[in-house]
């Protein structure tokens, strides 16, 4: 235990001081939020205020960033390293580590949840119980585990350039398809049809509906499961076939 | 305290190591040596259980004795400066108390507020072999460890080794620098295409041959280039296998023999012999 904590200390302070996840994961979507929220004004999707809608929107779109494109790299680039072979004589295990690495992960989509919900509410004051923030952020946060899945996937990429690229569509497939840039009400018929079947849509939509006093349906839940499965299933399959 | 057993181990269908079988003692300071794509890197993993072998096992007698590693060409956690490197490291090892010592005997102190992977790479090793020397381990692995060092460096490296010796602390160094290693182990390990060739003691193997050296007058040269002399600044040098049987020799021809010196093989001429032909156990 005392590996992985000062495990998870120590990668702390080399992502704090990552500019991609400063950049990509926290300022993006937060000038993407201003620019939106600006044109939307007085929108109304779904029952919900735009600018409530598009501050979902922009956390799930973040912590999808931060997941799978932050993640997945930075995983692939440590793989590389001979620090890696170096870290595991001292008493931390492979397993430890990849724990650790998890929980900081985690720690971090837990930032980029507070840093939205806390700049966003104070500056467009949003009249919401306090339940209801619990609810969404430890949603938002549970299901981000799917995304370091997909994360931790793409990280099995025998190049970099390979990983980086399929990163790159993954993410801005998942960001666009998925609703989280614009409504999927705003596409045609046939991109509503896919895009509700992806987890990013499946990811927002479980917020937007508590957002809408309704339940997280039971499906929803079920297919986002499904993913999880199918990606941690893949990537330790994936991970134990290069070991070999 | 360490007994490898057979060990075995392939690449896909292709044998990397065949069969090695070997022990290391408790204080006792190996040369792992051999051509380039032998397996002594393979075979340093199998032993830090970075890869899994095919077949044989290895038994140690102490239980997870503490084992540091000195790679040879290391490569920093990236976006921590140097002493959140070494104070991460040393935390793990509870020794986090430590870390200016470690950095002002790294010659690192003025730094430590530099980022660790933009160190040099002979920086590091100093960095890395500080670490591992506080580290108290059991044994010690190091692939080519004075690498990228300056001289200053080197000398401060092998003052602190041989202290690391007198502790007692296993030692397992594959170096091309045989010079340094001669100093430093206590037996050779030669491995060839994967396989073991020789594990011979350092000593045993000065006393394989003699290299018998001496000046005389030029009316000899032609004779004794003849006889597989070299010639070097005045200096007739051969290497034997029996010093004494070639003195008789060189007296028999009525050869005058100036500053004679009978000296014990150097393990560079040893080694230079191994990668000019195959050698047996």
């Amino acid at each position: 235990m005392k590996s992985i904590i000062l495990t998870v200390g120590m990668e702390l302070q080399r992502m704090i001081k990552d500019r991609y996840f400063l950049f990509f994961s926290l300022l993006t979507p937060f000038i993407f939020y201003c620019l939106f929220t600006y044109i939307n004004k007085g929108v109304v999707i779904s029952g919900i205020d735009f600018d409530y809608f598009f501050l979902i929107s922009m956390t799930c779109y973040s912590l999808v960033v931060n997941s799978v494109q932050g993640f997945g790299m930075q995983m692939m680039y440590d793989r590389r390293q001979t620090w890696m072979d170096y870290l595991f004589i001292h008493p931390v295990t492979s397993s430890q580590y990849f724990v650790a690495r998890m929980l900081t992960q985690l720690l971090l989509n837990s930032i980029i949840v507070s840093v939205f919900f806390l700049v966003i509410n104070t500056w467009k004051q949003f009249d919401r119980p306090i339940g209801e923030w619990i609810m969404t952020s430890v949603w938002l946060l549970v299901v981000s585990s799917l995304f370091l899945t997909i994360g931790i996937l793409i990280a099995q990429s025998k190049k970099i350039q390979t990983a980086s690229v399929t990163a790159n569509i993954v993410v801005l497939g998942l960001a666009i398809l998925g609703g989280l840039w614009m409504p999927l009400g705003t596409f045609p018929e046939w991109v509503q049809m896919i895009g509700e079947w992806l987890p990013s849509y499946l990811y927002a939509r479980g917020a937007w509906n508590i957002a809408a006093g309704e339940g997280i349906e039971i499906s929803n839940i079920i297919i986002l499961v499904c993913y999880f499965l199918l990606c941690f299933i893949g990537a330790m399959t994936l991970q134990y076939r290069h070991r070999s | 305290m360490l007994m490898l057993n057979h060990i075995s181990k392939s690449f896909h269908g292709q044998s990397v190591l065949s069969d090695i079988t070997f022990q290391m003692s408790e204080g006792e300071s190996i040369l792992l040596l051999g051509t380039n794509g032998a397996g002594k890197s393979t075979l340093i993993k199998i032993i830090l259980r970075m890869l899994q072998q095919d077949a044989g096992g290895i038994q140690w007698t102490t239980n997870n004795p503490r084992i540091s590693y000195l790679p040879q060409s290391p490569s920093m956690i990236g976006n921590l400066t140097v002493r959140q490197f070494a104070s991460y490291v040393l935390s793990l090892h509870g020794r986090r108390f430590q870390v200016d010592t470690v950095l002002k005997d790294a010659g690192l102190d003025d730094k430590r507020k530099m980022l660790a992977e933009n160190l040099s790479a002979g920086q590091m090793k100093r960095l890395l072999f500080q670490l591992a020397v506080v580290t108290k381990p059991k044994l010690l692995f190091m692939d080519e460890p004075t690498a990228g060092m300056d001289l200053e460096a080197k000398r401060l490296f092998h003052k602190q080794l041989a202290a690391v010796r007198a502790d007692g602390v296993s030692i397992l160094i594959t170096t091309h620098i045989l010079s340094e290693a001669e100093e430093v182990a206590d037996r050779l390990l030669y491995l060839e295409d994967g396989v073991l060739t020789v594990d011979r003691s350092i000593d045993e193997i000065r006393q394989l041959r003699q290299s018998v050296c001496f000046r005389t007058d030029e009316k000899h040269q032609e004779l004794l280039l003849s006889m597989g002399y070299s010639l070097h600044e005045g200096l007739f040098r051969k290497l034997t296998d029996d010093a004494d049987q070639e003195l008789q020799l060189l007296i028999q021809k009525s050869i005058q023999l100036k500053q004679l010196e009978i000296k014990g093989d150097t393990l560079e001429n040893y080694v230079e012999g191994l990668s000019r032909k195959g050698v047996g156990l």
